[in-house]
């Protein structure tokens, strides 16, 4: 097949790993056959799927900005995920973080708080969630 | 209420890191309390929506910490609707909020929830809720 052993980041997202475990699985196997090699980030936090506490939402994007940053870290360009929750929010801090310098700005602001080492999320996270290979769910 | 000003460098840090984080400028409150008297909450409320504008402005970081008004916010935004400078009140409580978290208590923590209703509840409910209400 020529998607052989292709390495992605997958996020599972809190509900697959605690409360729908067979989606999961399931995930795992089909892109098993299909030759993919799933790697979760280390250490991958909640998404920030939640109700905002404030009108701009920033601290909501902060989660997946984290996520961004770790995937970044190992070395990866692209994460997926089959929760569509978790899909639309990192859909959606990838648009911030890309186009509006002032969510870029405030979300690194946020971030500041808990970066052990002098790293930002960069603007290449621009396609990150997405992943458009052949038949892959994003 | 007696508090102790200073005004040094950690003061001016707490304020500057809240400007940042909630994008407003605190100094433009002038104290008129409309926010306080249109809040739902603010008769639960040990310290108001004004007085933790004023306690920002003073770096009172301290006082804010054992504060319990910040965890009644229900983000409504009555107050940003009702103030006459237009500052984003929620967000200032969600920067401050974020600020004094690490050093307060867990104001609901897993323990606090049954066991047959953690199972019916959906994962996204448990973890904002800790992520609200826990350090």
């Amino acid at each position: 097949m020529e998607n052989k052993n292709i390495k992605l980041h997958y996020y599972p997202g809190c509900t697959l790993k605690e409360k729908t475990t067979n989606l999961d699985d399931s995930t795992r196997k089909s892109m098993e056959i299909l030759g993919y090699e799933l790697k979760e980030p280390d250490n991958w936090t909640c998404c920030g799927a939640e109700f905002p506490l404030n009108e701009e939402k920033i601290i909501g994007l902060t989660a997946p900005a984290r996520i961004f940053r770790q995937v970044e870290l190992e070395g990866g360009s692209k994460v997926v995920t089959v929760c569509s929750f978790c899909y639309n929010v990192l859909k959606r801090t990838n648009i911030a973080l890309g186009e509006d310098p002032l969510k870029y700005k405030r979300i690194n602001a946020y971030l500041k708080d808990d970066i052990k080492i002098d790293h930002t999320t960069k603007k290449k996270t621009t396609d990150f969630p997405e992943y458009q290979g052949n038949g892959v769910y994003p | 209420m007696r508090i102790k000003l200073k005004r040094g460098e950690q003061e001016k840090k707490f304020i500057d890191r809240v400007n940042e984080l909630s994008g407003e400028n605190v100094f433009s409150c002038y104290q008129c309390g409309r926010c306080s008297a249109g809040c739902p909450f603010a008769f639960e409320m040990d310290i108001l929506p004004n007085q933790m504008i004023r306690l920002v402005q003073m770096g009172q970081e301290q006082e804010l910490v054992g504060s319990k008004a910040l965890f009644l916010c229900a983000s409504c935004f009555t107050c940003q609707s009702r103030c006459p400078k237009g500052i984003n009140i929620a967000n200032v409580a969600e920067a401050v909020r974020h600020l004094i978290e690490p050093k307060g208590k867990d104001h609901y923590g897993p323990n606090e929830i049954p066991v047959e209703l953690a199972n019916e509840l959906p994962q996204q409910v448990l973890v904002a809720v800790f992520r609200k209400f826990s350090k």
